[in-house]
This record gives C-alpha cells, structure tokens and sequence, in this order.
C-alpha cells in the first residue's frame, strides 16, 4: 500500500479542536465566554489545517479531478452547515471578539470536513488502487 | 453524491440547531438551571460523535460509494473502508447510551 501523509490524521484533530473550542464557546451561552482557550485551540487547529493542505499540495500521482469533484460539493454541504451554526450564535447575541472566533472556528470547520472526505475520496482513486 | 454529501449533514446541523435553541428559551442553559449540566454533557456527547462522524465514518462511506460505481470495484478496499464502522461502532454505542441517559435525565429533572 502506498504510503501517504498523514493529511487525513491532521485534518481530523484539526476538526476535533475546533468541535471542543466550540463546545466550550457554547457551554456560555447566553454569558459572555472567555476566550483563552478557545483561541488557543483555534490557532493551534489552523496550524494543523495549513499543514495538511501544505502536505497536501506536494502530493504528485493524485487523483485531483476525484478530489475536487467531492470537495467542491463537500465545501457547498459544510459552508451552509458552518452559516447555520453562525446564525445560531448570532441569534443568540454573540458579538465582537466571541463571534470573530466562532467564525474562524466556522471557517477551519467548513475546509477541514471537505479536505478529509475529498482526501478520502481520492486516495483510494489513486495509484496503486488506479492507474490514473 | 450531492444528496448524500449535500443532504444529510445540512439536516443533522438544523435538527442540532433546533435543539440548541430550544433550549436556549425554556432557560435550560441558564447557569443556575438544573439540566445545564447535563446539557453541557450533550454538547460533549454531539462533539465526540460529531468527529467521529465527519472525519471518519462519512468519508468512507462516500469513498465505498465511489467505489462501488467503479467499473470493477475493488473488494479489499471497500472491506478495509468498512472496517472503520467495526473500529467505531463501541464508541458510536456509548455515546448513544450517554444520550438515552441525559434526554431520561433532563426530562426528568
């Protein structure tokens, strides 16, 4: 089997900050959160989704077309998720600094689900499982 | 792939939204209230079938439908994609035990 970054591992605990660095956003809500720790969590889950979409772009025998044939439908499914959960903590009166990070939360969500899938998706399209 | 990609989870959100704030105006996520925390412990419950959800068990399931569409799909790939359902399935378990557990206790409460 062909060995690959570990793109899919980085991009999984990349979501898996964001969903706690959410859950204690939300855990606030209606009060005002403090935002240490969830910031923390933020960056270092934009660290690693930059690592992998850097590891990413050097792979060389990809199947690109697969890969963004799902991401692109993936993206749209996971940009209106993200909107909805926006909407929610809108609606809920959260402003200023709070809602500029749920919405870098919101945005490494609605890339890393899509990278994963599509990565997914087109690994297995990919030599050596195809020739192409 | 639209409808399983595009569908599902837009569903899933509003069906969590929903209930998010639903709660939000009966006052279970005021701090003094007594289902506040047992709330808080679904929010955990959703975030650690929410991962396992999106970054494992749904690319799979899009990748073994890719495959099965394949002219000749490949037996060994879509068996060890299937594998991470077995891998997953006691967590996916617990965590809808822990559901059953928290919904019996804040209807309760």
């Amino acid at each position: 089997m062909r060995r690959l970054p570990p793109i899919a591992q980085l991009t999984v605990c990349s979501l898996a900050l964001v969903v706690i660095g959410g859950i204690l956003m939300a855990s606030y809500v209606p009060r005002q959160p403090p935002l240490a720790v969830p910031a923390a969590l933020a960056a270092v889950s934009a660290v690693l989704t930059l690592t992998s979409g850097l590891l990413l772009s050097r792979l060389e025998q990809f199947a690109w077309p697969r890969f963004f044939l799902a991401f692109r439908w993936a993206l749209l499914a996971y940009v209106i998720s993200a909107g909805m959960i926006g909407f929610a903590f809108v609606r809920d009166h959260t402003r200023g600094a709070p809602l500029a990070l749920v919405i870098v939360m919101l945005v490494i969500f609605a890339l890393d689900v899509p990278v994963v899938i599509a990565f997914t998706v087109a690994r297995y399209s990919s030599p050596p499982y195809a020739s192409s | 792939m639209p409808k399983m990609v595009l569908l599902m989870p837009t569903l899933v959100l509003m069906t969590l939204a929903a209930g998010f704030q639903l709660a939000l105006k009966e006052g279970n996520l005021a701090p003094g209230n007594p289902n506040h925390a047992w709330l808080i412990a679904s929010y955990c419950v959703v975030g650690v079938m929410a991962v396992i959800a999106l970054g494992v068990l749904e690319p799979a399931n899009i990748t073994v439908l890719v495959e099965m569409r394949k002219q000749r799909p490949d037996g060994q790939v879509i068996a060890s994609l299937m594998r991470r359902f077995i891998y997953t399935a006691g967590i996916t378990g617990l965590m809808q035990v822990a559901t059953l557990i928290i919904m019996i206790r804040v209807a309760t409460q």
